[in-house]
Parts: C-alpha cells; structure tokens; sequence
C-alpha cells in the first residue's frame, strides 16, 4: 500500500512514520516533508497520527534524581575497583602467596629482611647444587612470590 | 554499534556516553514494573557493574537501548521469581504496571466532538492488557522500532511484537476511524 492510500491506523503502525515523529533525523525527515508537500490533502490526517502518538506516555513517570544518578555511577565504578584489586593482584608482600601473607604479619621490616636474605641465600645454594630441574623450579617459584628477591638474587 | 564495542574493548568514555545516555529511560522503564524505586536503581546498577565485568567478551547488539531494556527485564522478572506472564498477570497489578496516560494538549480539543473521541480513546487504552501497554509504551513513549521492542520484550520474533501492537490497535482503529 502507499502512504497516499494510508489511513490513519496505519499511520500510526507505520515504524518509519513513527521513527519521523519521535526520532526525527535527517533522512525521515526529508522524505516526509517532501511526501507532505505533495500530499496536502493528507495533512490533517497526518497531524492527527503525529498527535496521537505523541499522546501516549508513562502514567508513572518518577524522576531519576541527580543524587541518584552520582550515586549509582559512583556505586557501579566502586564494585569495579574491588573486583579489580583481587583479580590483577599486585605484586606485594601481602597478596597472592601465603608465604606472602605471612610476612605482611610480622612487625618489624628488619626480621623480613633477614629472612629474605636467609632465603636467597639458601635459594643460591640450591642453584648452586641441583640438577637443572630443581632449579628452574626453585628459581621460579621463588620469582612467583616475590620479585624483589630475585632481583636481590640475579 | 561502534559506542558499544568501544565499551566492549575498555573505553571509559564509551561507558559514561552508555550510561548518561540510557540510565534515566532504563529507571522510568523499570519504574512501570515494579514501584520499588531503590529496588530498580539496585537493579540498574547491578547491570551496569555485570556488563563492565564482561567486558571484552559482550556480543555485539543492534540497538544498546533495547538491549539494556531486556537485561532489566530479565533481572526484575528473575528478582521477582515470576515468569514473564506473570508480571503482567497478576490481578493487582493489571492495572498498575505499564499504566498509559493518554494526554492530548488541551488547545488541540476545542471541538466536543474531539473531546469526546478523546474520550473514547482513553477508554479503550485502559481496556487493553499489560503486555499490550507496554508494547504501545515502547513503541510511542521510547520510540521504538518493532526490531527493538521484540528484543525489549523478550520475544523471538519481531512479527510478534508487531502481532501484539495490532492486537493492541484495532480496538482503536474503529474509534480513529470516525469523524
């Protein structure tokens, strides 16, 4: 059928007539005016349509407060944060290993300390003394819970 | 959608123009189906927080309106524990949920014989099923397109959302029809 056929129930089931009357755009918009221009006869029927459809709304329509809108992006990027600083955990003392974990309890640095050299030291005596095997494992997974202390140890 | 795989890729710039875009529609929507406010900003936000989890492994989506639309639905229909028919269904809620306001401006009814079409109109919108409001409802309040209300609605096909819209229209057709 063509719109010049249409009546006024069509017009309003028609999606392209719809679209022109609630997301007007360029390419809509141009082909109605045009369509009009030719079809003067229709106008007022097309004016009927518009306003029907524009007619339509929510009974309940409550407001999206601003303070609602700060605090749900707030509340959204706030749950991101938290998932994030578990899962791309950083490689400090007090995350990932339990050897880790372990350490962040003890007080005072200079105990630490003293068991980090102790642990390099006995880590190169494996290097030193095992088949190849061991050692990469060793040297690994020594790697794996705690960065500073292959630095300390290459 | 390019705003859509930019979010989908980590863009932070894409997900604030997503939120600032859709936020305020998604709680009105949400509002005609449950008037717990706190309850549908809970809603939204978990959303929201889901889909930034997700992020590099979103499909892509035609229309991210009608997209965010569904994913409320779902999630009030899952929270509520009711299937789909029964949240529009329920008795109590015939009546409230997805509730039409047909409001013409005052200045375009001079004539009684408008007013009393108008009339008429109003009537015939409060008759109609829920699911059928909220079809009209996305159609002329959200402007949606049948594509984008079959997948607000949940629905397979877009024949069906246009089913419903007709449905929905034809008690008005003969009410329109008359001068």
């Amino acid at each position: 059928m063509n719109y010049k056929d249409y009546d006024i129930a069509n017009f309003i089931t028609d999606e392209f007539f719809i679209q022109w009357i609630k997301n007007p755009n360029e390419n809509n918009s141009h082909f109605w005016e045009k369509w009009m221009e030719q079809h003067p006869e229709k106008r007022a029927m097309v004016n009927e349509a518009a306003n029907l459809i524009r007619s339509v709304k929510y009974a309940y329509s409550p407001e999206f407060t601003d303070k609602m809108y700060v605090e749900t992006f707030e509340q959204i990027l706030k749950a991101d944060n938290e998932q994030s600083s578990v899962k791309h955990s950083k490689p400090t003392p007090n995350s990932s290993s339990s050897k880790g974990s372990f350490l962040s309890f003890i007080p005072l640095r200079g105990i630490a300390a003293s068991l980090l050299v102790l642990f390099c030291l006995w880590a190169q005596y494996e290097a030193f003394n095992y088949r190849p095997e061991p050692v990469e494992k060793a040297e690994t997974s020594d790697q794996k819970i705690q960065p500073v202390w292959a630095k300390i140890h290459y | 959608m390019d705003i859509w795989s930019a979010f989908n890729r980590g863009d932070e710039f894409a997900f604030n123009y997503i939120y600032r875009m859709y936020v305020t529609v998604l709680f009105k929507y949400g509002c005609q189906m449950c008037k717990d406010q706190s309850h549908i900003q809970d809603c939204i936000q978990n959303i929201f927080i889901d889909l930034r989890r997700k992020r590099g492994s979103l499909s892509e989506v035609q229309s991210i309106k009608s997209y965010l639309f569904k994913i409320l639905y779902r999630e009030l229909i899952s929270k509520s524990n009711k299937s789909k028919e029964e949240i529009c269904k329920e008795p109590e809620k015939i009546q409230k949920n997805f509730s039409i306001e047909f409001s013409q401006e005052t200045k375009i009814i001079h004539q009684e014989n408008d007013r009393e079409k108008f009339e008429k109109i109003q009537d015939a919108i409060n008759k109609l099923t829920c699911r059928q409001r909220q079809a009209i409802l996305l159609l002329y309040e959200e402007g949606m397109t049948y594509k984008e209300i079959s997948v607000a609605m949940d629905l397979n096909e877009v024949k069906s959302a246009r089913k419903v819209v007709y449905r929905a229209l034809s008690t008005l057709k003969s009410l329109l029809q008359k001068k």
